[in-house]
């Protein structure tokens, strides 16, 4: 039996791509007028602060703000397809993507390049990632069809945007990685351990979702709210309705 | 419903649609059955349960001892508080022909309900004559067995049985010999399922993170192996970020559901071979070296196809399709290890480490009506002469 191997969403193409990310148009409405999945990712974005670079959220997040998880998912992958929105993986736990928009990916890459005088990659660069829409990107994409020499590899893994995910024989594997990310997950970690710890020593293990926003979190600039989303989406907690709003109870 | 009461009797509306729109109403209301339950016969923790195809009728369950126990479920009219009886049973380590480890698996036979067979901890493989209740034909493996099945083919009657050295091994019932292996998986195999359109289609899933999908007449190695990122992230594909634990087709055979050890679900499409991208969210359970059962309701009874899920102590409910988390069964003490669907009737079997097994059917108007009626008629015709007069 022969089998056919095609994706379910089907992937655009690279010209469409192209036209789509350069190409903006003020009278197209769908463009204007942002979805669902569109105006939760925004609501999170304004939750985090100026002081860790561009705004980060994680996709489990978004589950906490709409119900229907799988429609999230199909959006983020057209997004993602469209060159709006980049995700990257984050090595906190096996579930966490990190969504950024491709701007502010896009510029984040160019000046971390330019200060290490990467100046020569930077339309590489640019290429690349319009064309590589995924997590990962492969040493053999890089190598045969953008011409990357290994010292422009070892270059844009010493500016952060790759990170090494798995070496198999001569066939290396790289996870796309934001420059400067590692404030954000120090933060980050930092801030999940400590509310999970209030969590924990709550006598029932629950709280309403009113009083734990109202709490301090140490060690963290992103504000309590960021976390609460967080642990909601990736269902550590469960959200209960109450007549006197959400409460929060830990999951074994 | 009366607005469609009313189109069906326009003609606006296919005759199927109704009672299909009833009963996928009934899935989401489930609740424990008030006049119904199964004879306490079982001493140890249920491992394994199946119904029987052909008349839906004898419950098949097996415990950690090695135990195996047959229930009749069938409806009896006019009795108002009802116990499914325990019509035969044999009891671990008793006879020389019971398993003595824990039972891993119990499946009837597809065509009728003469046949049935067990797998073990013991690493046997047993098949039985249920009449006799003895057993027929005793397979033995290397290593301990985790799961089996049997084709529901017409042309074979092959066995995968998949054991803790990673390697799938085809019994034939009809010469009680195994015919070949199937090796690829590196870890323990932890479910097998045949493809209920294509008989000679396997899919295995195990402890390597892997669903490979066979053809049993090219064992040299496997059709496909399953990719949750549909290729985009690398070689090495994997299907689940944790061992697979359960494996199940829809009955048209054209999708396939597994679930991991990460604690997700997935559903893919089998002639593509893809990720459907369907998030069902997180389930909770603690399984890790055993098979997760998991069960579908019936095309014939909803409209759109429902998946119970065994979550700790809770069965969750989730639409097929869009992953939506539709209700939840409250009622064990302690984990569900088992479900079964009965598909002549809306009602759901589970069983759990708690030595029980629940009946769940939706609570409707008409099941309450016809015991008030019951217990007026046990009034009218009550015997209220005494022997001393």
């Amino acid at each position: 039996m022969k089998r056919r191997f095609t994706a379910v969403i089907p992937s655009r193409s690279i010209e469409e791509r192209r036209t789509k990310a350069f190409k903006t148009n003020p009278t197209d409405t769908s463009e204007v007028i942002p979805s669902d999945t569109e105006a939760a990712i925004s609501y999170v974005k304004r939750l985090f602060p100026a002081s860790l670079g561009p705004p980060i959220v994680l996709q489990h997040q978004l589950y906490s703000l709409l119900e229907d998880k799988t429609s999230v998912d199909k959006e983020i992958i057209s997004l993602k397809d469209d060159c709006k929105l980049r995700i990257i993986k984050l090595e906190t736990s096996s579930d966490d993507y990190a969504l950024i928009s491709h701007e502010d990916y896009v510029s984040t890459v160019t000046s971390s390049l330019r200060s290490r005088k990467g100046e020569h990659l930077v339309d590489k660069a640019l290429e690349i990632l319009i064309d590589c829409v995924d997590v990962t990107v492969s040493k053999e994409k890089l190598t045969k069809d953008f011409k990357l020499t290994d010292k422009d590899i070892s270059l844009l893994v010493i500016s952060g945007v790759l990170v090494l995910k798995e070496i198999d024989g001569e066939s290396r594997v790289w996870w796309f990685s934001l420059p400067g990310i590692s404030s954000f997950k120090k933060d980050f970690i930092k801030g999940r351990s400590a509310i999970l710890q209030i969590m924990k020593r709550l006598k029932y293990k629950e709280i309403l979702q009113n009083d734990l926003e109202k709490k301090k979190l140490s060690g963290t600039v992103l504000p309590m709210e960021y976390f609460v989303l967080d642990i909601i989406g990736s269902e550590t907690v469960e959200s209960i309705d109450t007549s006197s709003g959400p409460l929060l109870r830990l999951l074994e | 419903m009366i607005q469609l009461l009313r189109d069906r009797r326009a003609g606006l509306e296919e005759e199927w649609t109704l009672p299909k729109v009833y009963a996928t109403h009934k899935w989401t209301q489930l609740s424990l059955s008030r006049n119904r339950e199964f004879e306490r016969s079982h001493d140890n923790g249920i491992t394994s349960m199946q119904l029987d195809h052909t008349s839906q009728r004898y419950l098949l369950s097996g415990t950690t001892d090695g135990s195996i126990f047959i229930q009749d479920t069938r409806y009896q009219v006019g009795v108002a508080r009802q116990t499914c009886p325990t019509v035969a049973f044999n009891r671990g380590s008793t006879t020389p022909s019971s398993h003595t480890h824990s039972i891993s698996e119990l499946k009837w036979y597809p065509h009728d309900t003469g046949i049935f067979t067990s797998s073990s901890m013991d690493k046997t493989l047993r098949i039985w004559d249920t009449n006799e209740m003895c057993v027929v034909e005793n397979f033995k493996m290397s290593t301990p067995i985790y799961t089996h099945d049997l084709a529901k083919a017409i042309k074979h009657t092959l066995t995968a049985v998949g054991t803790k050295d990673g390697i799938v091994t085809i019994c034939d019932m009809n010469s009680g010999s195994s015919s070949h292996i199937l090796k690829r998986h590196k870890k323990p195999v932890m479910t097998v399922q045949w493809s209920p359109s294509d008989e000679y289609t396997l899919a295995t899933g195990s402890q390597d993170n892997q669903i490979l999908f066979w053809d049993i007449r090219k064992t040299r190695c496997p059709l496909v192996s399953l990719d949750q990122h549909n290729g985009s992230q690398g070689k090495n594909s994997t299907a689940h970020n944790g061992y697979v634990l359960g494996l199940q087709f829809t009955t048209d055979g054209l999708f396939l559901i597994s679930s991991g050890s990460d604690q997700r679900l997935r559903l893919w499409d089998v002639s593509s071979t893809s990720n459907m991208l369907i998030n069902y969210g997180r389930i909770p359970h603690s399984f890790k070296n055993q098979t997760h059962h998991f069960s579908l309701t019936p095309p014939s009874l909803s409209f759109t196809p429902h998946l119970l899920v065994p979550s700790h102590s809770d069965v969750s409910i989730y639409e097929l399709f869009t992953g939506r988390n539709v209700s939840k069964l409250k009622g064990h003490y302690s984990s569900v290890t088992s479900i079964d669907v009965n598909s002549n009737d809306i009602e759901v079997y589970t069983g759990s480490t708690d030595n029980t097994v629940l009946i769940w059917t939706a609570v409707n108007s008409i099941e309450l009506n016809t015991e008030s009626k019951l217990s007026r008629q046990s009034v009218i015709y009550n015997d209220t002469w005494s022997d001393e007069d």
